[in-house]
């Protein structure tokens, strides 16, 4: 049996990584998904939505979505009754919250030029560190151009404990309750989530759902293989892999996934499909 | 160690991921082994806590014979983790799991440590944006063995019906296993909805279909819709209309309070229930516990790099391009080359040369890099990866930054978080250095 | 007999169009014959990408040899990062000759030559050839015949930069006394000529469906510009293809505009000249051999053998390794190039035992060289070249051949594996379950 190490209380690495005895790692956040678009088992750019005091964020953009009931008239300004949301993060402290899309354009020899707002972990990670100070936050709407700025409160990311001066005395690992209330972290998923789950376009979480599986050697070079969601999955040289489409009945359809995923969905070990389902002992009963 | 006092209490882990499954019996515990740098993970059996769910009585530890996923049923056994409560007892001292001995000493009994479990399910809430839609389930504070079922309630749900989200649980403390801990098992991945025409997917019909939820529409002027939108079961007509369907997936917090003689210690952690990991011999490539990690330790790194992490960094890139179909995905009519064109009107054209993104030939680049990461291979890695404000870099070049093909949580091409990326920088340096091959942790927690 | 130049289409304007005439001029009527009788423009052509392709694998090789034996215990605490930042900058040159090499292969096939992944089997009567081949640890000398070799010609120096002309001077004399006495040549003058050949070549012999087997910068996944891999199908892609090789080296032309751009390789390697110990004071490399050999019982001059015997399994696995690179390589540049085919495979392959071979250097590099001898002397990968680089002419054999060699390598890993040594047995377990992975897509190929 493991033994329990001791953990320093500022070693608050060694909290974060704590797996729990008993606990398999598929527990533990390191085999979540963070690459939300929305995510799997958190979608987590929610987290970010309430981290500047007094005003809520959409999770994937920078558009002020809400202000707080007692927030400062100024800070009321971001959201004007009745005029519609406008007022877009574009800077913290002279940290840009966008960057620019280039490329070339579908129009034959033009380039596209777009701004994108990028996401909040990654953007705001200079900010972290100055929980619980006001930093300058310069809002542009995204109509007239008009500028607002404000010098809004970073909130603790983390669970803190505060002195009178408000001097934090001690940290621990969990997302602090000012950002995230029960059901909030599982939001913007699917509902039920099953659905994007269906058909998402595998851009990020092959590892926990997987998208192509039982991948052999073509005979021309090309692989073969299975979609997960297949049907029949008979071992057959050179599989032609089915690009998903929901209306393909070779796939599993939602219905079939709200009712049946338990049993359409196969774990995959070593990018094989786990061994064939045994027929149930109730039914052989029946 | 004399035990006079107590002067705080965490719960570790402080964020556990609870997986469904509707078998009864919750998943074996299990590690990770890696035989082989190149090959897949091994899962090996690990010791499992049994539980008796009626008294919370641990009635083993011991490692399964084989790792099942699945109960003789064929029903998933849902992951169900454990949460331990930690305290210090002086300033000077390090966390300890709490025992039921140092309770003891503290003049305190079991019954003196209060659990509340708080989750929900804001789904519907999210997009219908009536706080009426929130489904919310409160134990309110309990001190007991017993299982409490944890029900979800809704003021738009039928009279009396709930959405079941799973349980919480005071499991006992006993000679062997002295420590205090609690277990969050989640529900067993059914959908709810309103009432439905025989034939529907629903378990059970909860939802007032006169509310919001039923019939909701994400509409195109509403710029606080979820990205991406119109997730959720619908019409499949073009309207999109929200059939008001509901899963029993949540996420929360468990509180402890313990009552001291003269004052009250309050913490808490957080649970979520996601699916199943279908893959659980990999990760994936950027995961929340990275994001954790920055957002704890900040972007820069200011220690030393630990050479199993950014090999741990170029497995998960491998585990997950395994499972991808990568010629399709480069296609481009499909995956990010289909976004590009059609969020932004670039050219289409697929993002790497087709002639070479066969799934295995990817594979055999990804395992050959991870085979010599000592000897320099890392520095290739160093120089294509993707930097946070480069996802909007829609050239040829850009887009084969790595990760390639897969999507961020800005909707642009996936980085890494910052502090990955310049682990990654920081290692190609070191490995340049001229170190020879060295041993790597064949277990990996 | 003197070479003749052709003259097909070699209008004057157009034969010293180019900023190759300035050499040409200053070095041709020096040149004795290199090819008796003479060859048809053409032909000529051939033959003079085929001593382009000799030459960058050979600086390839010996490029990479030196970058290997950089650093070590001898090395000084306070000047570690220095001489790894050399190392980084010399694989990196020699990671641009490869691209050299590709880039080379490819206008091959734009004319319609034979490939070739030879290296330097002329004998050295040749005056294009900048040096004799010498693996060698990197030394002042060393470093003084890779600075020669890769300079611009001295009439552009006198032109522009006649500091370095100076500068130059005795570099030079270092670099002859290192080659034997013989002055090294500049490896421009092969592109100089070869412009020039090409403008003879008949623009029909020009293929434009070779693109379909030239090996594109895309396929590499390096993302990296630095790296020049040039397609071609036409005389004046051509032409651009190999003045962007030649200009990576000497890095004439940008030279001039003096902006922000990747230094030449000539550059790099007087920059490292300049820091480089004079006075022997402290060492860079390690002692590794001049010229390892495998080959313990050949009594050659100027081959230093390996004998310790774990060191000689190394070196041979580094061998082995070496030919696949090659082989693979090769392969891949000789197949009609589609996305349902084996060439991202092949490609990967390549990409791969290029790492491979540096971490067995890595490795060989901590081992002692002989048995019995001095302990701070280490082994190093020898690039040894097999009995033959052919391919099978069928298809399916070549994936015989790609096997065949998988079969060696095992062979030795399998006997390195019973020494048990710690250190090496994770790498080595590691490197035969991603070559077992190889082989199950080469027998699909050779069962299908």
């Amino acid at each position: 049996m493991k033994k329990h190490e001791p953990i320093e209380p500022k070693n608050l690495t060694a909290q974060l990584a704590y797996r729990g005895l008993g606990n398999p790692p598929t527990s533990h956040p390191s085999t979540a998904v963070s690459n939300s678009y929305p995510g799997l088992e958190m979608d987590f750019r929610n987290v970010w939505k309430h981290i500047f005091k007094g005003i809520e964020l959409l999770e994937y953009t920078n558009l002020v979505i809400g202000v707080d009931k007692d927030a400062d008239e100024k800070i009321k300004r971001l959201t004007p009754e009745g005029k519609g949301l406008h007022y877009e993060l574009i800077s913290v402290d002279g940290i840009h919250m966008t960057a620019p899309v280039t490329g070339p354009s579908s129009q034959h020899g033009q380039q596209i030029n777009f701004t994108i707002s990028l996401e909040w972990s990654n953007a705001l990670a200079e900010i972290l560190p100055k929980a619980g100070q006001f930093v300058r936050c310069r809002f542009q709407h995204n109509q007239n151009q008009k500028v607002i700025v404000l010098d809004l409160q970073v909130q603790h990311f983390f669970d803190v404990d505060m002195d009178r001066n408000g001097k934090v005395i001690r940290k621990r690992v969990v997302i602090s309750k000012d950002l995230v209330k029960p059901g909030d972290l599982t939001q913007s998923l699917c509902s039920p989530w099953q659905n994007d789950y269906r058909e998402c376009g595998c851009f990020y979480w092959a590892a926990s759902r997987p998208d192509f599986v039982n991948v052999e050697p073509g005979l021309n070079g090309k692989s073969s293989g299975n979609n997960w969601m297949e049907k029949n999955r008979e071992p057959q040289p050179n599989s032609q892999y089915i690009i998903d489409d929901f209306s393909d009945t070779r796939l599993v359809s939602y219905d079939e996934l709200f009712t049946g995923w338990e049993k359409e969905l196969r774990f995959i070990f070593a990018g094989k499909d786990e061994p064939p389902l045994k027929k149930s002992s109730r039914k052989k009963k029946k | 160690m004399p035990v006079k006092d107590i002067i705080e209490i965490r719960i570790l882990p402080a964020l556990a991921i609870s997986r469904l499954g509707s078998s009864p019996l919750p998943m074996d515990n299990f590690d990770w082994e890696i035989p082989d740098r190149v090959g897949y993970r091994k899962i090996i059996p690990a010791e499992t806590f049994h539980i008796d769910t009626n008294t919370g009585r641990i009635i083993d530890f011991k490692k399964p014979e084989k790792v099942q996923f699945r109960d003789s049923r064929n029903r998933i056994r849902p992951i169900a983790p454990f949460l331990e409560l930690w305290g210090r007892f002086s300033v000077n001292d390090p966390l300890v799991p709490v025992t039921m001995h140092h309770l003891k000493k503290l003049g305190l009994r079991l019954s003196d440590v209060h659990w509340r479990v708080l989750v929900g399910n804001n789904k519907a809430f999210r997009r219908t944006k009536d706080p009426n839609d929130k489904i919310l389930s409160d134990t309110g504070g309990f001190e007991d063995f017993k299982r409490k079922s944890l029900k979800g309630k809704c003021k738009n749900f039928l009279p009396g019906k709930s959405i079941p989200f799973g349980f919480g649980q005071f499991i006992k403390p006993n000679l062997q296993f002295p420590e205090i801990r609690f277990r969050f098992t989640p529900a067993g991945g059914f959908v709810y909805g309103p009432p439905s025409p025989p034939g529907s997917p629903i378990k059970e019909a909860v939802y007032n279909p006169k509310h919001k939820w039923k019939g909701y529409r994400d509409l195109d002027s509403d710029p606080t819709t979820t990205a991406p939108a119109q997730i959720f079961a619908n019409d499949l007509s073009a309207q999109v209309r929200s059939l008001g369907y509901l899963d029993d997936e949540c996420d929360g917090l468990i509180e402890v309070e313990l009552h001291c003689k003269n004052k009250k210690l309050r913490t808490f952690a957080r649970v979520v229930a996601g699916p199943p990991a279908f893959a659980p011999d990999g990760a994936p490539v950027r995961t929340v516990h990275d994001d954790l990690e920055q957002a704890l330790l900040g972007h820069a790194i200011t220690e030393k790099i630990n050479p199993d992490d950014i090999s741990n960094i170029i497995r998960r890139a491998m585990e997950t391009v395994r499972l991808i179909n990568t010629s399709v995905m480069n296609d481009k009519a499909q995956g990010m080359g289909w976004m590009d064109r059609s969020s932004y009107g670039r050219a289409a054209e697929p993002i790497m040369n087709p002639n070479v993104v066969d799934n295995l030939a990817i594979l055999a680049r990804h395992e050959l890099i991870l085979l010599s990461l000592e000897s320099g291979s890392l520095a290739w890695f160093a120089r294509v990866v993707r930097h946070f404000n480069q996802v909007g870099d829609l050239s040829d070049e850009g887009r084969r930054r790595m990760p390639a093909l897969m999507r961020g949580a800005d909707g642009g091409h996936l980085a890494l978080t910052r502090r990955m990326v310049n682990k990654i920088l920081q290692a190609a340096d070191l490995f340049n250095q001229h170190k020879p091959v060295r041993t790597i942790k064949k277990i990996v927690k | 007999m003197q070479w003749v130049l052709p003259t097909k289409g070699a209008k004057k304007k157009d034969v010293f169009a180019y900023k190759t005439s300035r050499s040409w001029k200053e070095k041709s009527h020096k040149w004795k014959p290199l090819h008796n009788p003479p060859l048809s423009p053409h032909d000529s052509a051939i033959f003079f990408l085929h001593i382009a392709s000799e030459v960058e694998h050979a600086l390839m090789v010996q490029y990479l040899y030196a970058a290997f034996s950089l650093g070590g215990k001898q090395v000084p605490e306070d000047k570690k990062e220095l001489v790894n930042e050399w190392r980084v900058k010399i694989l990196g040159i020699a990671r641009e000759e490869m691209g050299h090499l590709i880039t080379v292969q490819n206008i091959l096939h734009a004319i319609g030559g034979p490939l070739t992944f030879q290296r330097e089997d002329f004998p050295f009567d040749s005056q294009l050839y900048p040096f004799h081949f010498a693996l060698e640890p990197l030394t002042l000398q060393s470093l003084s015949k890779y600075v020669v070799a890769e300079m611009p010609s001295e009439e552009f120096l006198r032109k522009h930069r006649k500091d370095l002309l100076k500068e130059i001077q005795p570099i030079k004399r270092l670099a002859a006394k290192g080659n034997r006495s013989d002055n090294i040549n500049r490896v421009g003058m092969i592109y100089e000529k070869v412009q020039q050949l090409l403008d003879a070549v008949d623009p029909s012999d020009f293929l434009a469906d070779s693109l379909g087997f030239q090996s594109p910068h895309s396929a590499w996944g390096t993302n990296d510009t630095n790296i020049v891999i040039e397609t071609a199908n036409d005389v004046k892609a051509a032409k651009e293809a190999l003045a962007k090789v030649a200009e990576q080296g000497e890095g004439e032309e940008i030279s001039e505009s003096k902006t922000h751009r990747h230094p030449s390789h000539f550059e790099r390697f007087m920059e490292i000249y300049r820091a480089f110990p004079k006075t022997g004071k402290w060492k860079p490399a390690k002692n590794v051999p001049v010229n390892p050999s495998t080959n313990v019982s050949a009594d050659k001059p100027g081959v230093s053998d390996i004998t310790h015997e774990v060191s000689l399994l190394w070196a041979q696995l580094s061998n082995q390794r070496y030919r696949m690179i090659l082989l693979y390589l090769s392969h891949s540049l000789q197949m009609d190039i589609r996305p349902a085919s084996f060439y991202g495979h092949l490609v990967s392959w390549s990409f791969g035992e290029m790492y491979n071979l540096r971490s067995i250097s890595d490795i060989l590099t901590t081992l002692p060289q002989r048995n019995n001898g001095p302990k701070d002397h280490f082994a190093a990968s020898p690039f040894e070249l097999p009995y033959n680089l052919n391919l099978p002419s069928r298809e399916v054999n070549k994936w015989r051949a790609h096997r065949d060699q998988i079969q060696n390598s095992r062979i030795i890993i399998d006997e390195l594996l019973e020494y048990k040594n710690k250190a090496h047995e994770i790498y080595l377990h590691a490197l035969r379950n991603s070559d077992e992975q190889a082989l199950v897509i080469i027998n699909s190929v050779i069962n299908a």
